[in-house]
């Protein structure tokens, strides 16, 4: 296409100085969503709830992982025209689900221009083997996982974020705890282990022993640990970062609760001044009946079994 | 030396461990109380909008105000720039800032997240490897304002997106669109072979769109007074350069004490 030359000849020199799609740009966004909440939204008037009550990014969807439960299906992808009516609606980042190992719908989302790609098992996984390849983009992806082996073989397949599973649709937050305490718990064991423990560590794991190698010696994961799956008030919130959790995603949370905007702006508030039980009381008043949720029992099926 | 960085929101942890590095103790601000002795601050990047709302709820616009009166040393990043700019453009209706550094912003003003970027920046202290994530971009400097570093300008993809698989495109909006870009000749209509489709259709109202008051380039890092400030992330990457000349400038506001 001739276009204008010299606009052609621009863009291709700043192609030459300019890298876009590396590892150290798709963790940097999510260095910047640290100590934020990123709101599941249906609608762009969702979408505009959620960030003018301080969502840091939304998470563009057709039905909130409640109703994927409760209506069953195979859940897919959302339609574009959606993700990209609430692209235009917000000024924050949108990310977007794919199923797992379905790198066709990354394709499209990464086409559309969304922020984030969630590789997420609240949609019915495409392929029973293989996670995407994700080093094959240049958008970056969260994926999600429930220990820490899973957490590194992600970051080995190029996941720039990772969030613990917990039990997404539920309101309840028991397996998010579960899941947080057993990444954080092993993350605390290896940085204190012998360095010949490593290799073992590796294989009981089920993880490259670099990545390994990297826990030991950073006493964190190389990417930041947020935290999803049955977030549903502020003190929620507020323990999940208290275990470790740098960002929360709240998804049927808030818009199956009584008063969305208020309850979303508390969470926010929460996440914030988690150490703060003073403050988390307070925006805790008042906030009408939260998602009435799912006890352990009546799960059914868990979603946070999808993945390997 | 006490630094406060302001960790409502964004990447304060590696700001922290930056200036750790240093050697410099540093302290989260997350309420008024917490702003007491510090003698330099750090607004990190993050989500402006965001902070916005949070420095507002916290009780910390009017004291983080005050400070700034003071001329307490100040570093700023990325959306930490667009919390003190003067004017910002494309910003929320609700979105306050500090006013306390004489440009103009536009958020999010070289793109979405796939168009963030690395390049290498040149400043006085040689090159910088800068990280520009969904960066803001400085449109305009005031006469105060030291400009220390710059990348060159470029233009702005179309906002308007390409008209791929669009039912509505007809033959005369073909015809159209060949005219603009002057007739057609050797296309290669599946681009470079890279997976893309053609280039981008580029409105040319948005080529050059600000930012080019400077012989074609953007501002990424200038100073006003105690502020320093960057649209890219120094305390993404391990060159503590930038973190540096910050603290000299905290010594030196001590000194004046």
């Amino acid at each position: 296409m001739i276009l204008n030359d010299s606009i052609v000849g621009m863009v291709d020199d700043l192609k030459a100085e300019h890298h876009t799609g590396t590892f150290q740009v798709k963790r940097g966004l999510a260095e910047m969503l640290k100590g934020g909440v990123i709101m599941d939204v249906v609608t762009p008037e969702h979408a505009k709830i959620a960030e003018d009550a301080g969502a840091v990014a939304v998470m563009a969807l057709e039905r909130v992982p409640a109703d994927i439960r409760a209506q069953g299906g195979v859940a897919r992808m959302s339609d574009p025209a959606l993700i990209l009516e609430i692209e235009e609606a917000v000024t924050i980042p949108v990310m977007a689900k794919a199923r797992i190992g379905h790198f066709a719908e990354a394709q499209v989302l990464q086409s559309i221009g969304v922020d984030y790609i969630d590789e997420s098992e609240v949609l019915t996984p495409a392929d029973r083997e293989n996670h995407i390849d994700k080093w094959q983009f240049d958008v970056p992806f969260v994926c999600g996982a429930t220990n820490l082996g899973e957490a590194l073989r992600r970051i080995s397949e190029g996941a720039a974020l990772i969030r613990s599973k917990g039990e997404a649709g539920t309101g309840n937050i028991v397996e998010a705890v579960y899941h947080l305490r057993s990444i954080v718990g092993d993350i605390k064991k290896i940085a204190s282990a012998d360095p010949a423990e490593l290799y073992a560590w590796a294989k009981s794991l089920e993880a490259p022993y670099e990545l390994v190698k990297m826990v030991a010696e950073t006493g964190w994961l190389p990417v930041p640990l947020f935290c999803a799956g049955g977030i549903a008030t502020p003190a929620d919130a507020s323990l999940v970062r208290q275990l470790g959790a740098e960002s929360i995603f709240v998804g049927s949370g808030i818009f199956k609760s009584d008063n969305p905007p208020e309850r979303a702006r508390a969470i926010v508030e929460a996440c914030v001044h988690y150490d703060d039980a003073e403050l988390v009381g307070r925006v805790s008043k008042g906030l009408g009946e939260a998602m009435r949720g799912l006890d352990d029992a009546s799960y059914g099926s868990r979603l946070a079994e999808r993945g390997w | 030396m006490l630094v406060g960085i302001l960790a409502l929101q964004g990447d304060f942890f590696a700001h922290a461990s930056s200036l750790n590095d240093l050697s410099v103790e540093t302290r989260y601000i997350r309420s008024p109380s917490d702003l007491d002795g510090i003698e330099g601050l750090v607004i990190p990047g993050g989500e402006s909008t965001v902070m916005s709302l949070l420095i507002q709820s916290s009780g910390l616009y009017v004291p983080l105000i005050e400070l700034l009166k003071s001329r307490l040393p100040v570093l700023a990043t990325c959306a930490g720039v667009i919390m003190l700019s003067r004017e910002i453009v494309d910003g929320r209706d609700d979105q306050i800032s500090f006013g306390a550094l004489d440009v103009s912003i536009k958020r999010n003003g070289y793109g979405r997240q796939l168009q963030s970027f690395e390049a290498d920046i040149s400043f006085s202290a040689g090159s910088f490897h800068a990280v520009f994530i969904r960066a803001p971009r400085i449109l305009k400097v005031g006469p105060d304002v030291e400009v220390l570093a710059t990348i060159p300008s470029h233009p702005l993809p179309s906002a308007t997106r390409p008209r791929y698989f669009d039912h509505s495109y007809r033959t005369e909006d073909a015809v159209a669109d060949l005219q603009k870009v002057g007739g057609l000749q050797e296309t290669d209509w599946r681009g470079s072979g890279d997976g893309q489709y053609s280039e981008p259709v580029i409105d040319e109202s948005m080529v050059d769109e600000g930012g080019a008051d400077r012989d074609g380039v953007d501002v990424v890092m200038c100073r006003q007074g105690p502020i320093l400030a960057c649209t890219f992330h120094p305390e993404l990457t391990p060159d503590r350069r930038v973190h540096s000349i910050f603290v000299d400038q905290v010594k030196r506001s001590r000194i004046q004490w």
